[in-house]
């Protein structure tokens, strides 16, 4: 049969109903029932995320965050990992650019179980030194493992070239050796106390459970909860990015360049996500963007070519990110900075356009088809302030967005004034870089890049 | 222990006449609905001189059919509102689009489109571009990659130069470079067909309005010719002798992954081996997480896993990073000191309750995907013939207690079944 079948009619789908309570000591309580098997995912997320550091003390939100699993006033490490396990669920706390995060997926019988021993660990850490001393010594050595990785290395390094020196957001999330290595006890101690309080806390609980069983169970864990801190909270500082500039860092041994190319964004919250979403997917989200059928399918520079908006409740970064063969790459970043212009120059045609939001809004269900994929959208939907509306408005808005609507957008928050182009690959790559003449060209050895 | 009654995964199976076998799982809480393709077809089928081309071959399928045009299927399932890609593994290749499910008829339609009718899309111009792609992909995942040849090295390593499984998946430059636009035509004709194809179709869906609409689409597709079947499948039950390759590389930290030969998937002894995997490896209360990393402070990560293969032979391996400062070869003794106190000690009734309840929270956790489901269903249909395996994995886990476990370690994971992959920094050459 060689006929494209048409779709039948559509299948009515609406996000799952969200509850909103507040526990008698402040804790928001977000509840979503699905159930499609007898699982529940639970999110503590706490508003103590590395973008409020001080970035000569960049990683404390981490390592408070991780710190978090190696005991409490009740139990060793050891012991800890031992009760969240036996439930079914490892504890893994992290911190991000916004939030220090607790997540758990447990099977719903033991949801009650898992709550008790969450709370327990959020709010009463041991913070033992000599473990503290160990997850310093292990982030050392992912910095170590970082550097010798093409791809983490041009991540980083693309940041800490893109942003100036007073904002926290040039180094990652986890820090860099010369700041995690003064990272001591007190120094997790003073973010704990500071930060971490039940008026910062969202719990989220997504699967199957009753709203109101819900809170009843999360008020009898963390109800007791209290604190008389006066709150650590400290505005981001303002970020702002550096004019635009070529930076090659060089690795002998590399056999691809990687790429980055991009500038500082717009915050989360920002009028203009939803045409930014769109002409995100056109520019290099989806398979079929400019960007991937340039360099991927025309060319066969890479393997793949995307783009993307790394947002934060601040502010965001706008990056391109390709791996290319080394012999190619002063015609892929060519061809990356046309698509760059094109984007800024006309409008996108009606079928790029309608390609973008139909896939937009069908996947919204498939998004959220689990209970942890469920859980990180309300938390998201928390930490960044959106609307209580949110989801159930998101097809419609997306839905809005013109081609007009992409070009504004497009002139107002890309700027290739403003690209910083940074290339992780051989040293040969000198002599072909220049012919690109954008901005003023460094060069540097990668062991120099980042440490020096 | 209570054995999980409370999951349930519906199954109705069918096959057509010309021997696609499929698999229909109807779940109406989301209005989204699978589909998944598992050709019987692996890197193991490339011949000799031809590394990579099943991979290779995955990228093809993707460059149109007779009524689909260049990368128009990405753009088709896209618009709908789907995800979708393809993998490629050693026995199998996996082609899978989710989709609103209103759309069912269209992803069958597309993925029937290149089954019945690939060979008129396809054009010397779709292969060397894909080449030019496929060994960009090489670089990015291998060549360029810390530890990223492990790959490639491991399985050279576990198998013997004969077998199926010894050789690159992503092949290597000069075969990829070798590939020619005949060995397409050849390799289709061959393997992708609808009886060496398995389909599962897992979501919102009534099961007789799938099956009237497999039939439509793949109805008319001509069953294939015998296969030549894989040479040499059959190993000893152990390596032997203890394997050994050190790598130096352009790494900051010696890794080292630790094999050992065990029995196929779908074997009893292979849900034994998946408990013994977790107990030794995964989350931060394994074994080895809780000796090497946080009492010992030897290595920063670990993990465990399986390869699951179901032919021949499988492998679990121990996957471990040192810290600052521990050499390749201490990093070794240390791992190999944990499987030996295993063996010597035995394990506790509770490090295996503790296995088996993180196995089962992932196993549940990953049922609640529709794409997940599917792709569980079509390996276990392509493995084991016997789609309500995925209903007994939970017992099967559960019924696993110490005796199996130390009665496993003692058959599989001493000394003379042990292969070790050891990644030291370049700088330290010499000097360990």
């Amino acid at each position: 049969m060689s006929t494209r079948p048409l779709p039948d009619a559509i299948r009515d789908y609406r996000f799952p109903r969200v509850d909103r309570l507040v526990t008698s000591n402040g804790i928001r309580v977000i509840v979503a029932q699905l159930s499609r098997l007898p699982v529940a995912t639970v999110l503590c997320s706490v508003d103590a995320g590395a973008i409020r550091e001080d970035v000569r003390a960049a990683g404390v939100a981490q390592m408070t965050a991780r710190g978090l699993a190696e005991g409490t006033t009740k139990r060793t490490g050891d012991a800890l990992a031992e009760s969240f396990e036996a439930l079914g669920s490892a504890i893994e706390p992290d911190a991000g650019w916004d939030a220090l995060e607790l997540r758990h997926t447990v099977r719903s019988s033991r949801l009650r179980d898992l709550l008790m021993l969450a709370s327990e660990v959020l709010t009463s850490p041991a913070f033992p030194e000599t473990e503290l001393g160990r997850l310093r010594d292990e982030r050392l050595a992912e910095i170590m493992q970082r550097d010798t990785d093409p791809r983490g290395l041009a991540d980083d390094l693309f940041a800490r070239k893109l942003y100036g020196p007073e904002s926290r957001v040039r180094f990652p999330i986890g820090g860099e050796a010369e700041t995690v290595k003064g990272l001591s006890e007190f120094a997790v101690q003073s973010w704990y106390k500071g930060m971490v309080h039940p008026q910062r806390t969202c719990v989220v609980i997504a699967g199957s459970v009753e709203p109101n069983e819900a809170l009843a169970m999360v008020e009898h864990a963390f109800g007791s909860w209290t604190s008389n801190a006066a709150t650590g909270s400290t505005d981001p500082v303002t970020t702002r990015d550096n004019p635009a500039a070529t930076h090659l860092v060089t690795r002998t041994e590399s056999v691809q360049s990687e790429i980055r190319v991009g500038h500082a964004g717009p915050p989360r919250t920002h009028p203009d996500y939803f045409a930014l979403t769109v002409l995100n997917a056109i520019l290099g989200g989806l398979f079929g963007s400019r960007l991937n059928l340039n360099l991927r399918e025309a060319h066969g520079y890479t393997y793949g070519a995307f783009s993307t908006f790394q947002w934060r409740r601040d502010g965001s970064t706008f990056v391109i990110s390709t791996a290319v063969r080394s012999d190619a790459t002063l015609q892929a970043l060519r061809e990356v900075m046309t698509e760059v212009t094109r984007i800024r120059a006309e409008e996108v045609s009606r079928s790029e356009l309608t390609l973008a939001i139909e896939h937009l809004q069908g996947v919204f269900p498939i998004r959220f088809e689990t209970t942890d994929a469920l859980a990180v959208a309300l938390g998201a939907q928390h930490v960044f302030g959106l609307p209580t509306d949110y989801f159930d408005v998101y097809r419609d808005l997306i839905g809005k967005v013109t081609a007009a609507d992409v070009l504004r957008a497009a002139r107002e928050h890309i700027r290739p004034e403003a690209l910083q182009v940074t290339v992780i690959g051989g040293p040969a790559l000198e002599e072909h870089l220049v012919k690109l003449e954008h901005g003023e060209m460094t060069v540097i050895d990668a062991a120099t890049a980042v440490h020096g | 222990m209570t054995v999980v009654s409370d999951v349930h995964v519906p199954l109705e199976m069918f096959e057509l006449d010309n021997g696609l076998r499929v698999t229909v799982s109807s779940d109406h809480t989301t209005p989204i609905v699978a589909v998944n393709l598992w050709y019987h077809v692996g890197s193991a089928n490339e011949r000799p001189g031809r590394t990579g081309f099943a991979h290779l071959f995955e990228h093809m399928l993707f460059q149109g059919s007779a009524n689909v045009g260049a990368n128009e299927h990405f753009e088709i399932v896209q618009r709908a509102g789907g995800t979708l890609n393809g993998s490629t593994w050693l026995d199998r290749t996996t082609y899978y689009e989710t989709v609103p499910s209103h759309y069912l008829s269209l992803a069958l339609w597309l993925e029937s489109d290149r089954m019945g009718a690939l060979l008129p899309a396809m054009t010397q111009e779709k292969l060397d571009t894909q080449r030019s792609v496929v060994k960009n992909e090489r670089q990015w995942s291998m060549d360029n990659q810390p530890y990223g040849t492990w790959w490639e090295r491991l399985p050279a390593l576990c198998f013997p130069p004969s077998h199926p499984f010894h050789h690159s998946l992503i092949g290597s430059m000069e075969d990829l470079d070798a590939a020619k636009l005949s060995d397409v035509t050849e390799f289709f004709a061959t393997y992708y067909t609808p009886d060496n194809a398995v389909l599962t179709i897992a979501g919102d869906v009534e099961p007789e309005h799938a099956r009237a609409l497999v039939e439509e689409h793949f109805g008319a597709i001509p069953r294939g010719k015998a296969r030549p079947p894989l040479s040499g499948m059959e190993l000893p039950a152990h390596f032997g002798i203890w394997q050994r390759e050190v790598v130096p590389d352009h790494v900051a930290l010696p890794r080292i992954f630790l094999a050992f030969r065990i029995p196929t998937f779908g074997t009893d002894d292979s849900s034994v081996a998946a408990v013994t995997s977790a107990l030794l490896g995964l989350k931060v209360g394994s074994r080895l997480h809780r000796s090497l990393v946080r009492n010992q402070r030897k290595a920063t990560s670990v993990a465990a896993f399986t390869f699951d293969l179901a032919r021949g032979a499988d492998l679990l391996v121990l996957d471990v990073t040192a810290s600052r400062g521990i050499s390749g070869q201490a990093l070794e003794e240390s791992v190999a000191r944990e499987v030996d106190r295993l063996i010597s000690d035995g394990v506790r009734p509770a490090e295996v309750e503790r296995a088996i309840a993180l196995l089962t929270t992932d196993y549940v956790s990953s049922l609640q995907s529709a794409t997940s489901r599917a792709d569980l269903i079509s390996k276990y249909v392509t493995y084991l013939d016997d789609a309500t395996r995925i209903n007994a994995q939970i017992a099967d886990y559960q019924r696993v207690d110490g005796l199996a476990v130390t009665q496993f370690v003692e058959s599989y994971m001493t000394e003379r079944n042990r292969a070790s992959l050891l990644y030291v920094p370049m700088d330290a050459v010499g000097s360990t």
